[in-house]
């Protein structure tokens, strides 16, 4: 209120009425006492949030005799790539190796299931077929289900056609286990698919298979890029199927290789942190770039 | 071409046979990958616990057996510890005890969360830190509780020390009594993220001149959340419980890597993952047990996919 009785008095007894303009200006610009309490708690609260991640961060470039003081105490800070080098090449489980590895798994797993999902997802939305509702509840259980739940089964797979321990084997089971949310996310999209474009396609004479590629793919395309982007993270950040599938020490995937990190007595917080950051800052990555796509999916997947 | 014999024979000579093949070639290579590894196992798992196992190769049927053996295992449920409220009380109590405080927990607060960053200026990064734990790999999240919790690095026990309570320093995951706590505060932290981002679209949807006007009319904070906000964000409520439970019955990675393959020191935050891994893939391998508890697992998870399908 005080605020704005100056306004009033400076209105009146400044002359110009560029001034008078620039000083409501500024007023309005400035938040009002309850907002700008607002934002310093949102602040502070989204700062709190990251607090823990930023201690890894801090653990990850600094010496382990500074890490055991507290991240948290800047000075006389040593900043050092040391940790990352260690890690990068460590004994039991190289991150270098385990990074390629987690690369090699998840760009196919998310192609395949991208792609396969798609074809899957088209008669669903369009199409009436002979089991169709029965799959549409299988999927969803599938959705909601424990992976722990395929484990056994799969790892008896895989161990008699001879995929265990392999890329091929992990691959499979990752868009085996993605294809029921793909397929349910991609039909709910394909639903919102005008009849007349495909109508007026098989008019002009295009099979079903160009209808798919020139007119079904493209319609579709922002909602396979959400599809890639949330698949991509969560095959990345996978450390159950690939503890169940990826044995051996060449084959370990980075999530899996970050606890064997840790060593034995004395936590080694700092390749720890670094190989944690290495292994997150890749589906940040995704997600600071992606976001658009991201959060569209997340929602989209989850609310419709 | 077996397929199309028996569609041939079963059919009316009426259906449209290039379609009818068109579907089948679309569905077949997505589904048949879903039908080998994930509704095959499934029904695997299913009657595999219904029969004694010698390793990884199905033996006699046995009946209800493994599944009296597993309900009556300390490992799943320990009465005596669950009565008296003290861990371990075994993985299927800790998971549920788990979920009854993260979901209410993570889906208030990330409505707050939403409410409080909607109308700022810089909402969008403020959500993007907020959600970025929730990008992270689970595993990391479970080795950043193990670091926040430490006694001499954390910064959690530094924060103690600060507010001049040092008598309460410890290391927090190794307290049978607190630990389950401490890590169910940080699936918190982690899905907050999570609920407040379907929170924060569902409220983009509110048209803000329909609160200026009961502001007008005046209609306190509590008013317009009750008669505006609420009616709005309830459906979405449904969806971030219904996604938290989920996550809770699957949590695997933080426990495991906050706290080994046992769960923290004898047992305390073990989850029923964590039992499935450890009976399916440790010596002595118990399939028919991890089959059972995995089957629990989905049992839970059932009347969720029943509510999403009704949502369709």
């Amino acid at each position: 209120m005080d605020e704005q009785h100056s306004i009033a008095d400076s209105a009146t007894k400044t002359a110009s009425n560029d001034e008078q303009g620039l000083r409501t200006r500024i007023e309005r610009a400035l938040p009002t006492l309850p907002r700008a309490g607002r934002y310093a708690i949102a602040i502070a609260l989204a700062l709190l949030w990251v607090v823990p991640l930023i201690g890894m961060v801090m653990a990850s470039v600094r010496p382990l005799s500074e890490i055991i003081d507290g991240w948290w105490h800047l000075r006389g800070m040593t900043i050092t790539f040391e940790n990352y080098r260690e890690a990068w090449s460590f004994s039991s489980a190289p991150m270098g190796r385990a990074m390629l590895n987690t690369f090699v798994v998840t760009v196919p797993s998310v192609l395949v299931v991208t792609l396969l999902g798609a074809m899957a997802a088209y008669p669903f939305s369009r199409f009436e077929f002979p089991l169709r509702k029965t799959l549409f509840f299988v999927m969803i259980m599938v959705m909601a289900a424990p992976p722990e739940l395929v484990a056994m089964g799969n790892y008896n797979t895989l161990r008699s056609i001879g995929l265990f321990d392999t890329y091929l084997g992990l691959i499979l089971v990752h868009v085996g286990w993605g294809m029921g949310w793909v397929v349910m996310f991609l039909r709910n999209y394909l639903l919102g698919l005008p009849d007349e474009l495909e109508e007026a396609a098989r008019v002009d004479g295009a099979s079903r298979y160009q209808i798919f590629r020139t007119i079904v793919l493209p319609y579709a395309s922002p909602a396979l890029v959400s599809v890639a982007v949330i698949q991509f993270t969560w095959v990345w950040n996978a450390f159950f199927f690939p503890m169940v599938f990826m044995r051996s020490s060449d084959s370990v995937l980075a999530p899996q290789a970050l606890p064997l990190l840790k060593g034995r007595l004395q936590i080694d917080w700092g390749l720890v942190a670094a190989g944690s950051v290495m292994t997150m800052i890749v589906p940040i990555l995704v997600f600071v770039f992606l976001q658009r796509y991201y959060k569209r999916g997340m929602v989209a997947a989850v609310a419709d | 071409m077996s397929i199309q014999e028996t569609l041939d024979a079963n059919v009316d000579a009426d259906v449209d046979w290039e379609k009818a093949r068109a579907i089948l070639v679309f569905l077949l290579p997505g589904l048949t990958l879903f039908g080998v590894f994930s509704v095959g196992p499934m029904a695997y798992s299913v009657v595999g616990s219904f029969f004694a196992w010698d390793a990884f190769e199905m033996g006699a049927f046995v009946g209800l057996q493994n599944w009296s053996e597993t309900l009556t295992d300390p490992l799943i449920i320990n009465w005596d510890n669950l009565l008296a409220f003290t861990f371990p009380m075994g993985a299927l109590p800790q998971n549920l005890l788990w979920m009854v405080l993260h979901v209410p927990l993570s889906t208030v607060l990330g409505l707050v969360l939403a409410l409080l960053f909607a109308d700022l200026r810089g909402k969008r990064i403020l959500r993007s830190l907020v959600f970025l734990g929730f990008t992270t790999p689970t595993v990391v999240i479970g080795l950043v509780l193990l670091f926040v919790y430490d006694p001499q690095a954390g910064v959690f026990n530094e924060l103690l020390r600060v507010v001049g309570m040092e008598g309460q320093v410890r290391n927090w995951l190794q307290e049978p009594q607190i630990a389950i706590y401490c890590l169910v505060a940080g699936g918190v932290w982690v899905q907050t993220g999570f609920s407040m981002l379907l929170y924060s679209s569902a409220l983009a949807g509110i048209d803000p001149s329909l609160l200026e006007s009961a502001r007008i009319d005046g209609a306190g904070p509590f008013r317009r959340f009750k008669d505006i906000i609420w009616p709005l964000v309830k459906p979405v409520t449904a969806v971030v419980v219904i996604m938290g439970m989920i996550w809770v019955l699957r949590i695997f990675a933080i426990v495991y890597a906050a706290g080994g393959p046992s769960g923290g020191p004898n047992h305390v935050y073990s989850v029923l993952g964590l039992e499935v891994f450890r009976a399916a893939f440790s010596i002595p391998v118990e399939y028919g047990k991890a089959m059972v508890v995995a089957l629990i697992e989905l049992m839970f998870a059932l009347p969720l996919a029943a509510y999403i399908a009704r949502m369709d």
